[in-house]
């Protein structure tokens, strides 16, 4: 590929102290990041899929420079994140915006809507006064709410309304990447599907890039172009979004796509996996799914399979995907 | 509201249920009455059953399974209705019956199995505590039986686990630790109340093939209140779709995905993304659950709903149609 993706995550490592040994001393690590690599063209959207404890939502502090990795890179449009200083990164962080998963915690409750969403442009000095309020009023349309919401307060409005707030916020600095952490699983299924609706007409019209962190399949495909799959600390499948789904190759995804209870009688009689997966401050040798995987070899407890290789349209860290892959090409 | 409401969710005669509700009203105090949260709720569940209670936020369901406990928080009243386990009356029976009854002849599990678990004690004493509701117990065999529940619901190493406290276990593994705790009074019902929404989809795939297992080996009913349609697809047995305080749908599980009648029901599986097809432009329903209080006379749906017209806004009757479906919508159903 010639041009350089807006965003390019190679090798990133987060581990965190384990405390609580004699003394206050640490017990040993947690490894929340096992070395990741993700591209993100401008104006795709990327789905990031994995259960909780898989590193994902690390994964998106690192990217929003929320968190330092403990090694690794994280480029924003070429710009290195992890080493710029919190000034530096000011003017990185117009163009790099978030919405939370709860917007009841994630929007100041003495605030009214109107200063909230104005607030980002507040802050980074852009625009004033009159400006400023016809500014807000377009944001609040172009997300879908009425202007004359602008004098209430998050409490008066509803779960779909408030996260609605939060995107015009998160819109109000015209960033060309939003990162969505879990974006709808706080509201009620009705309501969620306006605000992906909404999430693909803001994609569609403003040109950005999205970053949807999911742990809802359903979800996940509906918006995403690509999607990455997690497993304690890694990316263990990335592909487009309609073959991955179609043709899962890791057994992981497969066993994840298999659980999902579908909307209609008859499914998921045998649950595809037995456990749960380990804890990341005690990974099990070789391949970290090796314990749970149906399919596992003698030589998955042993070594871990290489990682997907950074920039490759589909791949699976798996031996056996590995060795099927190449069974198709020659064939 | 007409006669039929009661008719209307009735599988079978009210002589076959293990567990009958009419017309159940439960509300809160709001100026000189009270705000029916539930309102007029009638739900049979005959031995070994399975009935879903499915909705969004604040449609009731909850309430509708804390009422049947006998659990209800204290600000909400109970206004009205009849609720019959194994034939009893329970909404007029004393608390200290109740209690009694909880535990031996109902269970309840709760989402996050970590409120309800007690963070001090080890697991097998709070299973034990449990065991004794039915009488007295040794020690010794009450750590056997303890263990033997724990094997029942699949916790691996079960007598190793006694000594563990909740925090030390994965969310699977309490809410397993839960559903023995359940058991551990051998009931007659289960109540669940979204069982497996706090858990992992994998996870929530086993726990989901456990309470089907526990169903079917130990002839237990299963009252199961969820938001997700997927969950209550995956259940055998009855489903009622609840908004805004009433039921307006009933249908056995199977020919409610078959065929949904009623337009919120039909509007809530167009409006989920799927896994297992393309993307395409969801039918969201417009607009948002509207909240106890500030429910439209009528049809309390009409708001949102793409077929409202003025005659809507009459009250509408859950009729039955035959074949264990019911419907609260004059336009689907004349």
């Amino acid at each position: 590929m010639s041009t350089t993706p807006l965003l390019a995550v190679r090798g990133l490592v987060r581990r965190y102290p384990l405390a609580g040994g004699a003394l206050g001393r640490r017990r040993g690590w947690l490894a929340a990041l096992r070395g990741v690599d993700l591209d993100l063209e401008r104006g795709e959207c990327l789905g990031l899929v994995g259960e909780s404890g898989c590193g994902k939502t690390t994964l998106a502090r690192c990217v929003l420079a929320l968190e330092r990795p403990d090694a690794g890179s994280v480029r924003f449009d070429g710009a290195e994140l992890t080493r710029l200083s919190a000034r530096a990164l000011r003017p990185v962080r117009r163009r790099l915006q978030v919405v939370f998963q709860d917007p009841h915690a994630s929007l100041d409750p003495r605030l009214r809507v109107g200063a909230i969403v104005a607030e980002p442009l507040r802050i980074h000095r852009l625009v004033r006064g009159a400006v400023l309020r016809r500014r807000v009023d377009t944001l609040l349309e172009t997300v879908g709410l009425d202007p004359t919401l602008s004098a209430r307060h998050p409490h008066a409005l509803s779960g779909g309304q408030r996260q609605r707030v939060g995107i015009a916020r998160a819109l109000a600095l015209e960033p060309e990447l939003l990162v969505a952490d879990e974006p709808v699983s706080a509201l009620d299924v009705s309501v969620q599907a306006q605000i992906l609706n909404l999430l693909g007409e803001l994609r569609r019209r403003l040109g950005l890039a999205l970053l949807v962190i999911s742990h809802d399949l359903g979800v996940v495909r509906q918006v995403s172009d690509r999607v990455a799959v997690m497993y304690l600390g890694r990316v263990v499948e990335t592909a487009p979004a309609d073959e991955l789904f179609a043709t899962p190759r890791h057994p992981y995804t497969r066993a994840l796509l298999a659980a999902v209870p579908l909307p209609e009688p008859g499914g998921v009689p045998h649950p595809p996996l037995a456990g749960e997966p380990p804890s990341a401050a005690a990974l099990p040798s070789g391949c970290a799914f090796h314990p749970r995987c149906p399919a596992a070899l003698a030589e998955c407890r042993r070594d871990e399979p290489p990682p997907v290789p950074p920039g490759a349209r589909r791949g699976a860290a798996c031996v056996l995907a590995m060795r099927q892959e190449s069974l198709d090409s020659t064939a | 509201m007409t006669g039929s409401t009661s008719e209307g969710t009735t599988a079978r005669g009210a002589d076959a249920s293990l567990l009958h509700v009419a017309d159940l009203r439960v509300g809160f105090p709001h100026g000189d009455g009270h705000l029916a949260a539930v309102d007029g709720v009638s739900l049979d569940l005959p031995p070994g059953g399975t009935l879903c209670l499915v909705g969004e936020s604040g449609c009731g369901k909850t309430l509708t399974a804390l009422a049947i406990m006998g659990l209800l928080p204290r600000a909400a009243r109970l206004l009205g209705g009849s609720l019959r386990l194994g034939g009893r009356e329970l909404a007029t029976l004393p608390e200290r019956e109740r209690r009694r009854l909880r535990g031996i002849e109902m269970a309840m599990i709760f989402q996050e199995p970590m409120t309800s678990l007690n963070p001090v004690l080890h697991v097998g004493l709070q299973i034990t505590e449990a065991l004794r509701r039915r009488g007295r117990l040794g020690r010794r065999e009450a750590r056997e039986r303890a263990a033997s529940l724990l094997a029942e619901v699949g916790v691996p190493e079960p007598a190793a686990r006694l000594g563990s406290y909740p925090h030390e276990l994965s969310g699977g593994l309490r809410q397993r630790v839960m559903i023995a705790i359940a058991l551990a009074g051998d009931p007659d019902l289960l109540v669940a109340d979204e069982p497996t929404t706090a858990l992992d989809v994998t996870v929530q795939a086993q726990v989901l093939a456990k309470l089907r297992e526990l169903r079917e080996r130990r002839g237990l009913a299963l009252l199961l209140i969820t938001h997700d349609l997927g969950v209550v697809a995956q259940a055998a047995g009855r489903v009622l779709v609840m908004y805004a305080g009433q039921v307006v749908e009933a249908a056995p599980v199977v020919d409610l995905f078959a065929a949904p009648r009623h337009p919120y029901t039909r509007g809530l599986l167009a409006s989920l993304p799927r896994p297992d097809r393309p993307p395409r432009a969801l039918a969201a329903i417009p607009g948002t659950v509207p909240r106890p209080g500030l429910w439209p006379a009528g049809c309390r749906f009409r708001d949102r709903c793409p077929l409202a017209e003025d005659a809507c806004g009459a009250a509408q009757a859950l009729r039955d149609l035959g074949g264990g479906r019911a419907l609260r919508c004059w336009k689907e159903a004349p």
